[in-house]
């Protein structure tokens, strides 16, 4: 992409970070939107060139803070002390500029952590709990398996290009782990997520009543969101559909079902 | 020479001090002590050439002792404050029909948090307010006289750069010190230039950039949220001034004020920091011992030491400083300061548990914000609880 067009498409998605920074801090769903408008800021600059001389963008948003979890969210907590709590996300991404429309993999680096944070009233420990997203820095094509999954060059392990799974360093830094042991696989498959999509994932699990109204509500907001997932879910979704040479139409699976934060 | 005239209704003896205390620390600094008059006699007094910027107390109708010898009149009580005559001059200034000059404020500490506090329509017409007893600390003496040197020369540049046909973004950036092609600036910033038709008068760019900029930590930061950042305590590092110079070089302001109000650009900071070699986590997300480690490693600046957190329990990934104790404080330990009319730009700022504790805050007009009131209230009665 041309340089100039590159410096378009970087302010674009620049102002699209600063636009929903003052949504969600109007509605109070942010501590704090700092890291978003420094995000904002450098997601703006240039960013490095790959070798085939092609521009980039990219921003690192470290524990962008969200408002305290609300009741709801803490249905079936364990242990049932936990206090204190405090929802981050950290995403760290970065991709090519590339036109509206293009089916190619959106990013060359991904990485979201969702961490909550709180104390156990009654021994004063520090607890965590964290979810793990990321763009495997060195996909296989295809394993022996034939299923076109990627592989974990050194374990052997499947390996998803776009995964999820709990832990992440936050929670391998501990050293208490009580009664829970914690495992690398298994790693679900799942569309990635980049900030905008990160937080109305949040949003959606975390602060459900709010999530609906913000989505009823707030044009600005889910018009944003659904840009987003255009741009990020549609080449996910058609190199997906393209395992079977299928349409989108006629299948039997409504849409719906499979991606329940789908807007519209 | 810089002039400042400067109205005050005490007797010279009582504020000769404090004049002295600042004039002394600016070599081209001269301040010219004056009665307040009558009203329009004061106003046409002030419309006349003389003088380059103002110094006003905040009430000149409490004591009138006279400095009948100084001003070469015989003066009388006047019945209007600081912010009246204020107001008078700005709108004149906006109209054209004098020039535009800093106006700062100085009064008593109890008279402006008993009145100019407590009254918020004031506040937009002084460049600078100043409690006079700290004038009478050497450096704050000095820093006031800094500031209202650099007060002088800004309206200058901004009468030069943004006057006359309507300013641009360009001119928005020249003014703070950026290259044109800075990519990185809130758009929202721009825009406040661009969106006037005509010129606006200089008070009112010299205001936005000194209240919106400099005076709120946002897109610019101050010493103590710079070494917060990244992690080092000044008190003890002797590389302090070195690391200081090192990472002005590359993100210090150099815009208009500057030469009163040492800022760093935040952006500039962050990448900086994500250039600088070593596999090292992002500058939020690390420990001030890691920043330190990484920093002495990079630039071979050995005697850096790591800031101490407040409490001993409390976590080292500072990004802010506590605003009742002005220590640096992660805000995952801090609760938000409630503040009114902030830009989307701006900084949230925080207080420390121990300083929520130990009942500080009102004493410095701090209020936990609404959202964290909950957090705060819960801590407190867990640490007193604990006692």
């Amino acid at each position: 992409m041309r340089r100039v067009q590159a410096r378009g498409f970087r302010r674009e998605r620049a102002n699209d970070l600063r636009r929903l920074a003052d949504e969600l801090d109007a509605c109070r769903l942010l501590r704090d939107p700092g890291p978003l408008i420094a995000a904002a800021a450098q997601c703006e600059q240039r960013g490095t060139l790959t070798r085939q001389r092609e521009e980039t963008w990219s921003y690192a948003i470290s524990r962008l803070t969200f408002a305290d979890l609300p009741r709801n969210a803490l249905f079936n907590l364990r242990p049932e002390d936990a206090s204190d709590l405090l929802l981050t996300l950290d995403v760290d991404a970065s991709g090519l500029c590339l036109p509206d429309g293009c089916l190619d993999d959106p990013f060359i680096s991904l990485s979201v952590d969702i961490v909550v944070e709180g104390l156990s009233v009654g021994t004063g420990h520090e607890l965590v709990c964290a979810w793990h997203l990321d763009r495997h820095k060195d996909p296989q094509s295809r394993g022996n398996s034939g299923e076109g999954t990627a592989v974990d060059a050194d374990r052997g392990a499947v390996h998803p290009m776009y995964h999820f799974q709990y832990g992440g360093r936050r929670v391998w830094e501990k050293e208490d782990f009580g009664c829970h042991m914690l495992l690398e696989p298994p790693r679900f498959p799942h569309p990635p997520l980049d900030v905008v999509l990160a937080i109305d994932f949040v949003l959606a699990n975390y602060f459900p009543y709010q999530w609906r109204d913000l989505r009823a509500d707030n044009d600005t907001y889910t018009s944003i969101v659904a840009r987003y997932q255009k741009r990020i879910w549609l080449p996910y979704a058609a190199a997906t559909a393209s395992a079977w040479s299928l349409p989108g139409s006629g299948s039997p699976w409504p849409a719906s079902v499979l991606w329940p934060l789908l807007v519209g | 020479m810089v002039r400042y005239l400067y109205l005050d209704d005490e007797d010279e003896a009582t504020i000769r001090p404090y004049v002295e205390a600042v004039r002394d620390e600016g070599e081209i600094l001269d301040i010219q002590l004056e009665s307040p008059r009558d009203y329009p006699g004061q106003i046409e007094r002030l419309g006349q050439d003389g003088y380059d910027a103002l110094i006003l107390d905040l009430r000149l109708d409490v004591f009138w002792k006279g400095i009948g010898a100084t001003s070469g009149h015989a003066g009388s009580p006047v019945n209007y404050r600081a912010t009246t005559l204020a107001q008078e001059l700005r709108t004149r200034a906006a109209e054209g029909l004098c020039k535009d000059h800093p106006i700062i404020l100085w009064s008593m500490e109890e008279r402006l948090r008993a009145s100019y506090n407590r009254d918020d329509t004031g506040h937009d017409l002084f460049d600078l307010r100043c409690a006079k007893e700290d004038l009478l600390v050497p450096s704050r003496a000095a820093e006031v006289a800094r500031q209202m040197l650099a007060l002088v020369s800004g309206y200058s540049e901004i009468r030069e750069l943004c006057g006359g046909e309507g300013a641009k973004a360009a001119s928005l950036k020249k003014l703070l010190g950026l290259p044109p092609d800075a990519d990185w600036l809130d758009p929202r910033i721009e825009t406040y230039i661009t969106t006037h038709d005509a010129p606006m008068p200089v008070h009112d760019y010299a205001r936005f950039v000194l209240r919106e900029l400099l005076d709120l930590p946002g897109f610019l930061i101050d010493e103590g949220l710079l070494a917060a950042r990244l992690g080092v305590d000044r008190e003890t590092s002797r590389h302090w001034g070195e690391l200081k110079r090192h990472v002005t070089s590359v993100a210090g302001y150099s815009g208009v004020f500057s030469s009163g109000w040492e800022r760093w650009w935040a952006p500039l900071i962050e990448r900086w920091w994500r250039e600088l070699p070593g596999d090292h986590g992002k500058l939020r997300g690390t420990s001030a011992e890691e920043r330190v480690r990484t920093m002495r490693a990079a630039l071979g600046l050995e005697d850096l030491s790591p800031s101490s957190p407040i409490e001993p329990s409390y976590s080292t990934r500072f990004w802010t400083i506590c605003q009742a104790l002005q220590r640096p404080l992660d805000p995952r330990d801090g609760f938000l300061v409630a503040d009114a009319d902030l830009h989307p730009w701006h900084d949230r700022r925080y207080v420390s548990l121990k300083a929520v504790l130990s009942g500080r805050l009102k004493a410095r007009g701090l209020h936990v914000d609404p959202l964290d009131a909950d957090r705060a209230r819960a801590a407190f009665s867990r640490a007193r609880r604990h006692a």
